[in-house]
């Protein structure tokens, strides 16, 4: 955006002016330039948060193409605020964000005409490993954890977050954080027995 | 623990084989402009519906009550229509209205049209003069194509109690131009106050006149410019007034004023709303502002030549 350098009278703008078709050769090619090299560098930072993103997205909802779109959409959302962020310190937490909540909106979007048609059955400690056939995959059984526990599980111990970091993504408390995480470490550790998930 | 659950993630993700990532940036590149593109859209027309639902609100508000007069209109006050210049030709009125109540609104000139079509009345008050200024001697000279540039001067030549400074473009297309600058002007308490005033001149495909009228626009009878909004709005906790006047050739001409000075908004304006900070950025001179004829999508030569002066900063425009 171009702005005029100081607020005066208008009899103080008397200023001579360069050609016009020159100076707006000049102002379009300074405007394209920074459009160019905010492209630049939005494209050089999705390609590199993208696979990230993906496999976060894929954590949340077990399925490659929906995660591919999800980061599509996180990714068209920072687009659009681009030129206003991409000088903020932590474009990967804003892009962790903006991920969940595309997420969290899919996940409401669909909640009502998604029908459930099994459950993950519960599994006895040690059973795991005892028959390959009816193993519970972790991203199965993280599956059965509220899509919040599931972000707060996946932003904790996949993205190796702090409780406070992790908090602030998610607009939680702390303590919401520690409680629910130690609710869904024991509800996963039903699941896929002890020796998946470590106390 | 963290370790072991997270080496359990890598296993469970080095398990599943991921497709190629393909054109996903590009993708989303696309799909961020086209969602830009949307949100400006709707930035725009956002504004154009929240003064006509003001308008709509006020007409409905200013039916005549049962006492048979506008419901707050003053006996003897000016009838709130927009006043012909002498040349223009006075707005036909439908048939059926009684002349004794005078023209208070603009009225579809089709009315055998089988869509349905919104009846706008200008702002049903007595306080504002909605009288469209006289251009001055020499105004219908030479007009050129609108600039950011030219509508900053001719801004400037309107209010010329103000210093205007720090100009910028925030739309500048075929459709219309929207420029933001920031005023400093005498407060009501003589002091010098500081404000933002954003003037829009936009084409509108929601309004048109006479035979031009389409199926799904609102039509008026008269080819001046109508007021049609003043509204009231909050932006992050900052009061901001809106003016819309409809102009005759199917566009639009918007000044908004974003109060900055708290202490100003503390005394209601007899208008309602809030006091201006700037006195010369009351709401009647924004009316007589929005209406001046000399706004359009061509703006007077001299004023083209003078922005592109002035405000070197500022596009200027096609030569």
């Amino acid at each position: 955006m171009t702005t005029t350098p100081d607020v005066s009278a208008p009899a103080d703008r008397s200023a001579g002016a360069a050609p016009g078709p020159r100076r707006r050769a000049g102002w379009l090619r300074a405007r394209q330039d920074e459009r160019a090299a905010a492209d630049r560098e939005f494209t050089a930072f999705a390609e590199s948060a993208a696979p990230r993103l993906r496999r976060t997205a894929f954590l949340m909802c077990r399925d490659w193409h929906l995660a591919q779109d999800l980061t599509q959409i996180a990714l068209a959302k920072m687009y659009v605020s681009w030129r206003r962020i991409w000088r903020t310190a932590n474009l990967e937490a804003y892009s962790r964000r903006v991920l969940m909540n595309a997420v969290f909106d899919q996940k409401r979007r669909r909640s009502d005409t998604e029908v459930v048609l099994a459950e993950v059955p519960e599994r006895g400690p040690g059973a795991a490993a005892a028959d390959p056939e009816l193993r519970v995959t972790l991203v199965d059984a993280l599956a059965t954890l509220p899509v919040r526990d599931r972000a707060i599980v996946v932003l904790r111990y996949w993205e190796d977050h702090s409780v406070e970091t992790v908090a602030d993504l998610l607009g939680v408390s702390t303590a919401v954080v520690k409680t629910q995480s130690s609710r869904s470490l024991s509800r996963l550790r039903d699941l896929l027995g002890p020796d998946l998930v470590p106390r | 623990m963290t370790q072991d659950l997270r080496a359990l993630f890598e296993r469970e993700l080095a398990a599943h084989d991921p497709p190629p990532l393909g054109s996903l940036v590009g993708d989303a590149v696309r799909d961020g402009r086209r969602l830009r593109r949307r949100r400006s859209l709707l930035t725009t027309g956002g504004a154009a519906a929240g003064a006509l639902a003001a308008v709509v609100a006020v007409a409905v508000i200013g039916l005549p009550g049962p006492g048979g007069g506008p419901a707050d209109l003053p006996a003897g006050a000016p009838s709130p229509v927009l006043s012909a210049p002498p040349s223009a030709a006075p707005p036909a009125l439908p048939p059926t209205a009684p002349p004794s109540a005078g023209p208070t609104c603009l009225v579809p000139p089709r009315s055998t049209a089988p869509q349905a079509t919104v009846t706008l009345c200008p702002p049903a008050r007595a306080d504002y003069d909605l009288a469209v200024p006289d251009p001055p001697p020499g105004a219908a000279a030479k007009r050129l194509p609108f600039t950011p540039a030219a509508a900053m001067s001719l801004l400037q030549r309107l209010l010329p109690g103000l210093k205007i400074g720090d100009a910028r473009a925030l739309r500048y297309d075929r459709a219309g131009l929207v420029v933001e600058s920031v005023v400093l002007g005498e407060g009501p308490g003589g002091r010098y106050e500081k404000a933002t005033l954003r003037l829009g001149i936009v084409a509108s495909d929601r309004v048109a006149t006479g035979s031009a009228c389409g199926d799904d626009q609102t039509c008026y009878v008269a080819e001046d410019a109508t007021l049609v909004g003043v509204s009231d709005t909050v932006e992050r906790g900052v009061p901001v007034r809106t003016v819309t006047a409809f102009h005759g050739k199917g566009w639009e001409v918007s000044a908004a004023v974003r109060v900055e000075s708290p202490a100003a908004t503390t005394a209601p304006d007899p208008a309602g709303g809030p006091e201006p900070a700037i006195v010369a950025l009351g709401t009647q001179e924004l009316v007589t502002l929005v209406l001046d004829p000399r706004w359009g999508l061509e703006l007077p030569a001299e004023d083209v030549v003078r922005g592109r002066e002035q405000f070197p900063g500022l596009p200027p425009g096609k030569d």
